[in-house]
């Protein structure tokens, strides 16, 4: 089934550039080879991203990393390479946009963490990085989505603040405060659990 | 720490030692065949707006959806050019038999006849004027504002009453509609006139309903010819993918308003609705993600965002 990766925003500096301008021109104009490289080019930061953003549902990641990926498919005639924004960007945005409509949607009565996560905590059997890894899981499964989403975009996919309210419709001072109490939230959670 | 060093930015931003626990928490990566099941979903949400298209377009389902659309429409470009340059052909022929006329009856015809060879000239050179321009969004389009597939397509909508009166009396605020009319007009009366079998008070009425009645049927033919060709984008998909700005409000159970602009500035109005949680105000960019026959499904669109200058390519 899946592999974990150890890579800045679940990819490797081999994946990380953007996919090559004769591909996406092909691509937007509808060739399936194409698209198909396009979604293996960016498959993994998006999956990488939806998984952060759903940790509190982890049976949703691959169908909402699929469904996200429609969209982008459908949407890519729009997407206009000389603007601004790099296809990353473009694409890791819908991917957010689809977390946070989901999670909205479908949000617990009382934010939980989900009995996956707690149940494979088990200190003795991991090595330090891995406990932290957990740790942090379990620190982010705690903020709320909004937030969490910035921080996801911020500290794991280098969007910088411009971007972020771009991506999620926030005013840039917004997205600032959240971060500020993020770190905050952050920090505190995992000073407090051993 | 990652691949990526990244300074302490200040309060609102990612220490190392912090940016370090982050990347302790590892993400999964997609299993080997994401991208084909990714691929297979991608054809099968496609395929049912191109299915949904009319009878015809079913059976060439394989077909991209934009070609056949934009072969009818050239088609039906074909037929009004071939309208007009048989109208400029009548208004010749009429010319040529005019200055017969003429020249049979004598100089005394002419005063009789000036409006009517002025119109015949005037509209016919308006005619050829709008031939060679080969435009089709004339005046028809412009007068009468947007393709409103809104009042056409919901019998519950208000607009419907409207846009049936507007439809009626929009051919005689249209240019075509007096190109047409003073052409045929002038060539009726000349005609009449020239031939002189008939009084000047008979030719001038026959003349007159001549006019109107060929300058108004021109003009709701050409008024039919351009709502049949954005009407056919809908069940085609071809609006699917475009981004459009709400004109009216868009929430779960609540249908609203999004006016799409086409090649060319040519603007479609549709009926929309969105399976967003979220409410969509008016004035917001949507992108038109799938055709309920003529409604569209909207989301709020993906805006490309603006990366500051010093930023590279980081990700």
């Amino acid at each position: 089934m899946t592999t974990e990766t150890r890579t800045r925003g679940g990819v490797s500096p081999g994946e990380q550039g953007e996919i090559d301008d004769l591909t996406l021109a092909r691509a937007r104009a509808g060739d399936d080879a194409a698209r198909a490289a396009l979604v293996d080019r960016y498959q993994r930061r998006l999956y990488a991203l939806v998984a952060r953003m759903m940790v509190t549902r982890p049976e949703l990641v691959d169908d909402l990393a699929q469904e996200a990926f429609v969209k982008v498919l459908r949407g890519l005639p729009q997407f206009d390479p000389r603007g601004p924004a790099r296809l990353s960007t473009w694409i890791l945005t819908i991917a957010a946009r689809t977390c946070l409509d989901v999670l909205k949607a479908k949000r617990p009565a009382a934010e939980t963490i989900p009995e996956s996560l707690a149940a494979a905590s088990n200190p003795e059997d991991e090595t330090a990085q891995r406990q932290m890894g957990r740790r942090v899981q379990e620190a982010m499964a705690r903020l709320p989505e909004e937030m969490r989403a910035v921080v996801i975009l911020r500290a794991y996919h280098d969007f910088d603040y411009d971007e972020i309210a771009a991506a999620l419709g926030l005013e840039l001072g917004t997205v600032k405060s959240r971060l500020g109490r993020a770190r905050i939230a952050l920090r505190d959670a995992l000073e407090e659990t051993p | 720490m990652s691949d990526v060093e990244k300074p302490d930015n200040g309060s609102d931003g990612f220490s190392d030692e912090e940016l370090r626990r982050l990347d302790s928490w590892t993400a999964p990566a997609p299993p080997a065949d994401f991208t084909a099941r990714v691929m297979n979903r991608a054809r099968a949400q496609a395929a049912p707006a191109s299915a949904s298209a009319s009878a015809s377009a079913k059976k060439e389902v394989r077909r991209p959806p934009m070609s056949r659309a934009e072969r009818e429409r050239r088609q039906r470009r074909r037929t009004a050019l071939a309208t007009v340059l048989g109208a400029v052909a009548v208004s010749g022929g009429g010319g040529f038999v005019a200055w017969q006329a003429v020249a049979a009856a004598g100089p005394s015809a002419v005063g009789g006849m000036t409006v009517y060879i002025g119109a015949l000239a005037f509209g016919g050179i308006l005619l050829i004027a709008s031939l060679m321009g080969g435009h089709d969004h004339d005046a028809d389009h412009h007068v009468g504002g947007d393709h409103d597939q809104l009042s056409e397509h919901d019998p519950h909508d208000h607009h419907v009453g409207h846009a049936a009166r507007a439809a009626l009396v929009l051919p005689f605020l249209s240019v075509r509609f007096w190109i047409f009319g003073l052409a045929f007009f002038g060539l009726t009366g000349v005609l009449l006139r020239g031939l002189g079998s008939t009084s000047p008070l008979l030719a001038a009425v026959v003349a007159a309903v001549v006019g109107l009645a060929l300058g108004y049927a021109a003009a709701r033919l050409f008024q039919k010819l351009a709502r049949e060709t954005v009407g056919e984008l809908a069940p085609d998909g071809g609006q699917v993918g475009r981004e459009g700005k709400l004109l009216l409000p868009v929430a779960r159970g609540q249908r609203g308003k999004v006016r799409v602009i086409g090649a060319g500035g040519a603007t479609t109005d549709l009926l929309a609705e969105s399976d967003d949680e979220r409410a969509l105000p008016a004035g917001a960019t949507v992108l038109i993600v799938a055709m309920r026959g003529t409604v569209a499904v909207v989301e709020l669109s993906p805006a490309p965002s603006s990366p500051s200058p010093e930023q590279g390519d980081r990700t």
